[in-house]
C-alpha cells in the first residue's frame, strides 16, 4: 500500500513538475505559428524522454551509483571534462531562463520589471535549498505545479476537435516558413528531452533511497508522468493554436502568450498562466541548480546530498550557492527572456547526443547492472535518440540563425 | 635502480614498435594482485584504427562491443617488452609480428 | 577477483574511506618500474592538479600554479595499494576523510562560510 502511493506521489510530481520554461515558450510559439502541426514533436520527445528517464532510475537503483559519476568512470577524465563543462554551460542558461520565467510571471502581474525580481526570486531559490530537505524541494514545487493542468482544462472549454488532434500526431512539413518550422521542431524537442531532467532522476533515485524493489515502480514513474506530463505541454500549444493564431499573435515576448487562457477562462485566465509560469519555472529553477551541483560533485568524488544539513556538504552547497548567483547576473544583463530560453532550448538540443550516448555504455555494464541490463529493444530505442539527437545538434546551429525570429 | 611514472598521463599515448611503426594507443593495464601488491602483466594498445587517431577510442570501442559489431584487433604487450622513457611516448622493445593479439571483449567479473 | 584493469578499474574511481564517505577520485596511478621485474602500483593518488594535468602539459602547468598558492600540505594525497579494504565499483580505504588532505576545500568553505551563514548548520 505505502508502494502503491509513493508511485502515485511520484507520478503526480512528475505530471507537475514536467512544464517548464522551455515547454512553455517553444508550445506557445509553435501553437502560435503553426497550429496543431508541432504536436508530434512533442510525442517525439516524450516517448524519448520516458526511456531514458526510466534507464536513469533503473541505473541508480540497481548499481547504487548516478550516472554522472558512473561516466566520469567510465569515460576518464579527459574524456569526460569537455562535453561536462559544456553541459555546464548549457544548464546556466536554462537556469537563467527559468528564473526569468518567474521574473517575466511577476512583472505580467505588477507592472514592475522582471530584472528587478531577479534578485529575490534566486534569493527565494538559494533559501529553498539551503534549509528544506530533497523531499520536499522535489514534492512542494511539484505539487503547487498542478496548476498547470488548468491548460488541459482549457483544452476542453474551447472546443478542440480530437480528430485534427490525432491527425497532428504525424509529422508533417508547412508549405511556408519551412526554417521557422524545422527550428521550432528543434527547440521543442530539446525542450521535451532536457538532461538535467534524467541526470536528476538518477541522483534523486539515490536521494530517495530506492532499492530493487522499486524497479517496476520506477518504470511507471517514467511512464506515466512524463506521458500525462505531456499532455500538459501538448495542450500549451493548443490553447496557443486556438486563442493565439487565428489572432495572428506570434509569441515574440511572454506578454503575447499571456492571454491565452482568457478565453477559456475570463480575467481568471490571466493569473492562471503567471501562476503556471512561475511555479512551473521556479520548480524547474530548483531542479536545475541542485543538478548541476549533484553533478559537480558526483564528477569529482565529493560528499553530495540535498538531505544533508549545508555545512554536511559544503562543497555542493557552495556549487549550487554560486552557480544561482551566477545565472542571476545573466538575467540582470536585461538579456531579452524568450530570446534566451529559445536560444537556451536549441544550444541543449547540441548537446544532447553526448549526454544520451554514455548510457548505451553504461546501461549495458554488467558490474553496474547486474542481471538488468538493457534489452536488444532499449539498446536500439537509445541508439535511436543518439541518431536523432545527433542530427537535431547538426541542423540547430544554422537554423539558429536563420529560423529564430 | 627503480623509478615511479605516472600511469595517467601515459594512457592514451600512442606506442611504437621495435621497427618504430605505430601499433595503436595505449588503452588499458592488465595487472594481478600478489600478496599485497598490484603487479603489472601486460598492456594492451590498440584495435581501433581511425578512432584511435581521434581519441574516441575508449567510448567508441565500448559502444562497438555493445553493438556487437566486429573491428581490427589490438596488440597484448607483455610487462617485459615495454619502455617507459622521461616524457616520451611508451615503446615497445619487440616488433609488432610477435606479439600476441587481443580482440577487444573486456572481461566480465561478477 | 585478482585480475585488476588499472585504467577499467581503478583511474577515476570512487574513493571512500573507513565508514564509507567519499575522499574523490582516483586521478593518478604511480607506477613502480623495477630492474628484472614486473612494475608495481606504488600508490593511487587523489589530486585535482593531478586529474587537470592528464589533459596535458599547458594545463599541468596551470593547475600547479593555482594549487601551489591555494593549497595547504599533503597535496597530492598518496596512499598505497596495501591501504585498500574493499574493491568493487568503488575502492574503500583505511583512511578518514575528516582530517584527509583531499577534503580541505570542504573543510575551509564549511568553517568559513557555511557556518557563518544562518541556516547552514
Amino acid at each position: 500500500m505505502k508502494k502503491i502511493l509513493g508511485i502515485a506521489l511520484g507520478v503526480v510530481t512528475s505530471i507537475g513538475g514536467f512544464l517548464d520554461v522551455g515547454s512553455i515558450a517553444t508550445s506557445a510559439q509553435a501553437g502560435a505559428a503553426f497550429g496543431y502541426s508541432l504536436l508530434w514533436a512533442v510525442l517525439l520527445g516524450t516517448v524519448c524522454v520516458i526511456f531514458l528517464v526510466e534507464m536513469s532510475g533503473r541505473f541508480s537503483i540497481v548499481s547504487g551509483h548516478t550516472i554522472t559519476d558512473a561516466v566520469r568512470k567510465r569515460f576518464a577524465f579527459p574524456g569526460f571534462i569537455l562535453p561536462f563543462a559544456a553541459a555546464l554551460l548549457v544548464n546556466l542558461l536554462v537556469l537563467a531562463s527559468e528564473i526569468g520565467g518567474v521574473c517575466v510571471a511577476l512583472q505580467l502581474l505588477t507592472g514592475i520589471g522582471f530584472q528587478i525580481w531577479a534578485i529575490p526570486v534566486a534569493a527565494a531559490l538559494w533559501l529553498l535549498l539551503w534549509l528544506a530537505t530533497f523531499d520536499v524541494v522535489e514534492d512542494g514545487t511539484a505539487l503547487l505545479g498542478l496548476v498547470t493542468l488548468c491548460f488541459v482544462v482549457a483544452v476542453f472549454k474551447l472546443g478542440a476537435q480530437p480528430g485534427e488532434l490525432a491527425a497532428a500526431l504525424v509529422p508533417t512539413l508547412p508549405g511556408e516558413e519551412r526554417a521557422h518550422y524545422l527550428f521550432l521542431t528543434v527547440s521543442v524537442i530539446g525542450a521535451t528531452i532536457a538532461p538535467y531532467l534524467f541526470l536528476f532522476y538518477s541522483s534523486g533515485a539515490i536521494e530517495d533511497h530506492w532499492d530493487k524493489s522499486y524497479i517496476t515502480a520506477n518504470r511507471v514513474i517514467a511512464t506515466a508522468g512524463m506521458s500525462f506530463g505531456a499532455l500538459i505541454a501538448m495542450a500549451v500549444m493548443v490553447v496557443a493554436a486556438l486563442t493565439l493564431k487565428p489572432q495572428g499573435i506570434r509569441v515574440e515576448e511572454y506578454e503575447q502568450a499571456a492571454l491565452m487562457l482568457v478565453p477559456a477562462f475570463g480575467s481568471w485566465g490571466f493569473y492562471l498562466f503567471i501562476a503556471s509560469l512561475a511555479i512551473a519555472c521556479f520548480g524547474a529553477a530548483l531542479e536545475l541548480s541542485l543538478a548541476t551541483a549533484y553533478a559537480m560533485a558526483q564528477a569529482f568524488g565529493w560528499n553530495w546530498g540535498e538531505n544533508l544539513k549545508p555545512r554536511a556538504a559544503a562543497r555542493f552547497s557552495t556549487t549550487y550557492t554560486l552557480f544561482i548567483a551566477l545565472s542571476v547576473l545573466i538575467v540582470l544583463s536585461g538579456l531579452n527572456p524568450m530570446k534566451l530560453t529559445l536560444f537556451s532550448m536549441a544550444i541543449t538540443a547540441v548537446i544532447l547526443p553526448l549526454t544520451v550516448m554514455p548510457f548505451l555504455v553504461l546501461m549495458n555494464d554488467r558490474r553496474y547492472m547486474g542481471g538488468h541490463v538493457n534489452s536488444r529493444f532499449s539498446n536500439l530505442v537509445v541508439t535511436f535518440i543518439v541518431v536523432l539527437s545527433a542530427i537535431l545538434a547538426i541542423i540547430a546551429i544554422p537554423l539558429e540563425i536563420l529560423g529564430s525570429r | 635502480m627503480s623509478r615511479v611514472i605516472a600511469l595517467e598521463r601515459c594512457v592514451g599515448k600512442p606506442v611504437r614498435d621495435a621497427d618504430g611503426r605505430d601499433i595503436g594507443h595505449l588503452h588499458e593495464v592488465r595487472a594481478r594482485r600478489e600478496g599485497a601488491d598490484l603487479v603489472v602483466r601486460d598492456y594492451l594498445v590498440g584495435g581501433m584504427g581511425l578512432l584511435e587517431r581521434f581519441s574516441l577510442a575508449g567510448l567508441a570501442r565500448q559502444i562497438v562491443l555493445v553493438l556487437g559489431v566486429r573491428h581490427s584487433a589490438g596488440y597484448v604487450v607483455p610487462w617485459d617488452a615495454m619502455e617507459f622513457r622521461e616524457d616520451e611516448a611508451p615503446r615497445c622493445s619487440r616488433r609488432a609480428a610477435d606479439l600476441e593479439r587481443f580482440s577487444g571483449a573486456p572481461r566480465e567479473r561478477r | 577477483m585478482n585480475d585488476i584493469d588499472l585504467v577499467r578499474d581503478i583511474l577515476d574511481t570512487q574513493v571512500l574511506d573507513r565508514e564509507k564517505r567519499p575522499l574523490g577520485k582516483v586521478d593518478g596511478v604511480g607506477l613502480e618500474l623495477r630492474e628484472g621485474a614486473p612494475p608495481r602500483v606504488a600508490y593511487l593518488e587523489i589530486d585535482s592538479v593531478t586529474a587537470w594535468a592528464r589533459l596535458g602539459p599547458r594545463c599541468a602547468r596551470w593547475a600547479a600554479r593555482l594549487a601551489s598558492r591555494w593549497r595547504g600540505e599533503g597535496h597530492p594525497y598518496r596512499f598505497p595499494w596495501s591501504r585498500v579494504r574493499d574493491f568493487g565499483i568503488d575502492i574503500e580505504i583505511d583512511a578518514d576523510a575528516e582530517s584527509a588532505p583531499p577534503l580541505d576545500l570542504e573543510r575551509w568553505l564549511r568553517d568559513k562560510l557555511v557556518k557563518r551563514i544562518p541556516g547552514g548548520q
